[in-house]
C-alpha cells in the first residue's frame, strides 16, 4: 500500500514536470531572446536592423541566410508603441510576437499605405488612450512584452541594397510622450 | 512510519517523479544525442496529433499561430522560435531521408523535386545545433532565385559540381523548407505541396 502510494505520488510530480516543463519553454526561451535583442538594440521599443544571417548569427535557431532583418523587442506596459516602416522591393513583412511566442499578427507590402505601413501596438489597458487614438490601426498585444519582427528577403546585392534603404526606415518608439 | 520515513519517501518521490518528468520532456523535443533508436521510438510513444507527415518532411499548421497547444508552442521554440504563422509562411523540416535514415552531415544525398508553389521559398540546411553549417563556401540554401522548375540538389560534405550545399562533417543535419505565402492549394492541404525527395547516395566520409 505504501509503496503504491508512493508510485501514484511519482507520477502526478512526473507528469506536473513534464508539463510544467512544456508550458515554459517557450516564455523561457522568448524572455532570454528579447533580453539579447534589447541589449543589441540599446534598449527596449529601439529597433536594431541586421544583414542576412551567415554562421556568426546564433541570437534565433535556423535563422534565415535570405532574409536581412530589423528586430525590437517592444514594451507596451507604459504606453503604446509605434511600429512603422516602408517595404522594400522583394518580400517583405513584420511579425508580431507576444511574450508566449505567438505570432499573433503579420503585415505585409499589401498593407501599405502610400508606400509605408504605420501602426499602433498596445495593450487591452492603453489600447484606447489619446496615444493610442492617432487614427492608425491599433493592434492589441495579448502581452505587454515582445518582439516585432520586419524581414526583407535578400536576393542579390540590389536587392541588399534596397533592403538597407528600407531597413533605415524602420521605426520602433514609445507614444508615452506623444506621437 | 516515522516522520523522517514520511520525508524520505517525499524526498524521493520528487526525485524520481522530477526526473521522469524532465526525462520524457527531453524525450519529446531532443534525441538526447542517441540517433535514431530514441527517434523512432519517441514517434511511436508519443506522437504530436498536430504534425503533418509527408514523406521525409512534417509540419505543423499550428506553428506560431495563437491556436496553438503548448507542445506546439515548445516544439517551434525549440525548433523554430519567431516563426510566422500559416496565413504567411508554412515550414517544412526533415530530419531524416526517405528510407527513415537520421540526415548524418558526412554522407552524401540528392534532393529531386519540383519548385514549391509559392511566392517565395527556399530550402537551408542546419547543422545540429539549429544553426548554419560553416563552410568556406558560405553557400546555406536555394531558393526561388535558383530553382524554378524540377531540380536535383547534392548534399554533402565535400563540393559538387552543380547545384550543391554543404552539410559540415560530422554530427546530424537538418532542412528547412519555407513556403511564404503558399497557394491556396497547399494552404488548404499541406499535403498537397510537393516536398522534395531525399536520398542517400555514394558512401560517407
Amino acid at each position: 500500500m505504501r509503496f503504491f502510494l508512493w508510485l501514484v505520488t511519482v507520477l502526478a510530480i512526473a507528469a506536473a514536470t513534464h508539463v510544467g516543463l512544456v508550458y515554459a519553454t517557450p516564455r523561457i526561451i522568448m524572455s532570454k531572446t528579447m533580453e539579447t535583442l534589447a541589449a543589441r538594440a540599446g534598449g527596449v521599443n529601439t529597433p536594431n536592423s541586421t544583414p542576412p544571417a551567415t554562421v556568426a548569427s546564433r541570437a534565433v535557431v535556423k535563422p534565415s541566410p535570405d532574409l536581412a532583418h530589423t528586430a525590437c523587442v517592444y514594451d507596451v506596459s507604459a504606453g503604446p508603441v509605434l511600429v512603422s516602416g516602408s517595404p522594400s522591393m522583394a518580400y517583405w513583412s513584420i511579425g508580431f510576437y507576444a511574450a508566449n511566442s505567438d505570432n499573433f499578427h503579420v503585415v505585409t507590402s499589401a498593407d501599405a499605405v502610400d508606400g509605408k505601413v504605420r501602426i499602433v501596438l498596445a495593450n487591452t489597458v492603453n489600447s484606447r488612450s489619446s496615444a493610442a487614438t492617432t487614427g492608425l490601426p491599433v493592434i492589441v498585444s495579448p502581452s505587454d512584452r515582445g518582439i516585432v519582427l520586419f524581414r526583407y528577403l535578400v536576393l542579390d546585392a540590389a536587392a541588399l541594397a534596397d533592403a538597407k534603404r528600407a531597413q533605415a526606415t524602420a521605426v520602433c518608439r514609445s507614444l508615452k510622450d506623444g506621437p | 512510519m516515522s516522520v523522517l520515513g514520511w520525508v524520505r519517501r517525499a524526498v524521493s518521490a520528487l526525485i524520481v517523479g522530477g526526473a521522469i518528468g524532465w526525462v520524457t520532456y527531453e524525450a519529446r523535443y531532443s534525441n538526447f544525442g542517441l540517433g535514431d533508436t530514441v527517434h523512432v521510438i519517441r514517434r511511436a510513444v508519443m506522437p504530436d496529433p498536430h504534425v503533418l507527415r509527408i514523406g521525409a518532411w512534417t509540419t505543423t499548421r499550428a506553428a506560431g499561430s495563437a491556436d496553438a497547444d503548448m507542445f506546439t508552442r515548445a516544439m517551434v521554440a525549440r525548433t523554430g522560435l519567431l516563426a510566422l504563422n500559416q496565413t504567411e509562411t508554412l515550414y517544412f523540416s526533415a530530419t531524416h531521408d526517405d528510407s527513415g535514415l537520421p540526415l548524418e552531415a558526412r554522407c552524401r544525398y540528392e534532393v529531386t523535386g519540383e519548385a514549391p508553389s509559392a511566392k517565395w521559398w527556399s530550402l537551408t540546411v542546419y547543422a545540429d545545433d539549429q544553426f548554419l553549417v560553416a563552410d568556406p563556401s558560405h553557400r546555406h540554401s536555394i531558393s526561388l532565385k535558383d530553382v524554378t522548375g524540377p531540380f536535383k540538389l547534392l548534399l554533402g560534405p565535400d563540393k559538387r559540381q552543380g547545384l550543391w550545399l554543404p552539410t559540415g562533417r560530422a554530427g546530424g543535419f537538418s532542412l528547412l523548407l519555407r513556403l511564404y505565402k503558399p497557394s491556396s492549394e497547399i494552404l488548404k492541404d499541406p499535403t498537397n505541396a510537393s516536398t522534395p525527395k531525399i536520398s542517400r547516395i555514394g558512401g560517407c566520409l
